[in-house]
């Protein structure tokens, strides 16, 4: 008779085996003492390591170090803590695939979708993420919804990463418009959504995302902040 | 990967755990990230402690994790249970450390001082099987870690090889080769 090996009776244990072999080796462990008890005695270890406590006492407390190095570290402002916890909704059209490349088509066709965007000629916008650099010239370039949101989430990690530089103010206003512009953007879906043919509509949903990156980018702290300066 | 964490997930979670305590310290509570902090230590120390095998070095891995948990927490959107996401995040943090440890050093892969060891297991865990920790401690570099993270922890094999960027076959049988050394150890 043929014994099971170890590593099969580990792969038993752990619900590796598909049916057929579950079913071989029970048959065997059914007529073998000695896999039943090597089994067994694996079985108890592992029940064992399972039953180790989870969770140990270290030798003070660690607490104090850890609020120095995190709260403690220097005093943060209301609105501070509401940027930094928080990413701006990001773009979710509800509307069908379909009804979204009718909107973009729409939106290329008037010439609406150009987003002023930092760069240089001839360098794809929305492939790589967006600098947030001060530009010493703006390029337009036409974007995709899928490109727009992504564009949208860069700057708004860019914000999010150096929002402690800004006055609180400052961060204040930008929460606030970005709030209103996300409003409104949520507001035309739902409108082209009951008709999503609408120029009108589809213009003025392209005006709101431009604006949206506009403030987020015009938020970028090496903006803002020259604009304190100055 | 969501399937995978569903068993750490199970034996992660406690029953205790304040979701509105998350929000609070989200928000910028000072106190509820304390609470946060008195909820979870322990299982990140218990972890750090076994894993890395030197008490001063897991209380620094602890305090450290904590400090990337605060650093981290506004990304935490409730997809997970909080102690899962703390976990995994626990778990790679000790992982790199190891990484980076085994670079450096390759004396590190031995048990340096038993004795020291034991003590510090056992201000930890004062209820332990000692002999169990103790040869834990002993398996090699990869085994240890795959069985901490399979038998004691409550990964799965899958979750196990991406998180330390290894084969699947290859946690299979570090874990066998692991279960048996220990039964070896635990029966000379």
């Amino acid at each position: 008779m043929t014994h099971a090996t170890p590593e099969r009776l580990n792969e038993y244990l752990d619900g590796w085996l598909e049916a057929e072999g579950r079913a071989e080796l029970e048959a065997h462990l059914g007529s073998c003492r000695r896999c039943r008890d090597e089994l067994e005695e694996l079985r108890r270890l592992v029940a064992q390591l399972g039953k180790l406590p989870r969770a140990g006492r270290p030798r003070h407390d660690l607490w104090p170090e850890v609020a120095t190095r995190t709260l403690r570290r220097r005093p943060r402002t209301e609105a501070e803590i509401a940027v930094r916890f928080r990413d701006w909704r990001r773009l979710r059209l509800s509307l069908p695939q379909a009804a979204a490349a009718a909107v973009l088509v729409g939106l290329l066709a008037g010439g609406t979708v150009w987003l002023a965007l930092g760069g240089s000629d001839g360098e794809p916008v929305g492939s790589g993420g967006v600098s947030g650099d001060a530009t010493p010239h703006l390029v337009t370039t036409p974007v995709g919804l899928e490109a727009y949101d992504r564009i949208v989430s860069d700057l708004t990690r860019q914000l999010n990463r150096r929002v402690g530089e800004l006055d609180p103010r400052t961060v204040a206003a930008i929460q606030a418009n970005l709030e209103i512009i996300d409003a409104a953007i949520l507001e035309i879906d739902a409108a082209l959504a009951r008709d999503p043919g609408n120029p009108y509509l589809n213009a003025y949903l392209a005006r709101a995302m431009r604006k949206k990156v506009d403030v987020l980018r015009r938020a970028s702290p090496a903006h803002t902040i020259e604009r304190q300066r100055s | 990967m969501d399937v995978a964490v569903v068993t750490a997930t199970h034996r992660a979670g406690s029953a205790g755990e304040s979701a509105d305590a998350v929000k609070r310290a989200q928000a910028g509570e000072a106190a509820a990230f304390e609470d946060l902090y008195r909820e979870h230590h322990g299982r990140v120390y218990a972890l750090s402690l076994r894993m890395l095998r030197d008490e001063e070095q897991a209380e620094e891995m602890t305090q450290e994790i904590f400090v990337q948990v605060y650093e981290k927490l506004g990304s935490f959107r409730g997809d997970s249970r909080f102690s899962t996401w703390l976990h995994r995040l626990a778990t790679n943090a000790i992982l790199n450390r190891l990484r980076k440890r085994k670079r450096r050093a390759r004396h590190h892969d031995r048990l340096q001082d038993e004795k020291r060891y034991g003590q510090a297991i056992r201000r930890a865990f004062p209820e332990t099987r000692m002999a169990l920790e103790v040869a834990i401690a002993q398996l090699p570099p990869g085994a240890r870690e795959v069985l901490l993270l399979h038998d004691v922890e409550g990964f799965r094999y899958r979750e196990i090889a991406e998180r330390m960027g290894t084969a699947l076959g290859t946690v299979k049988s570090q874990l066998h080769r692991a279960r048996a050394l220990l039964r070896e150890a635990l029966s000379a």
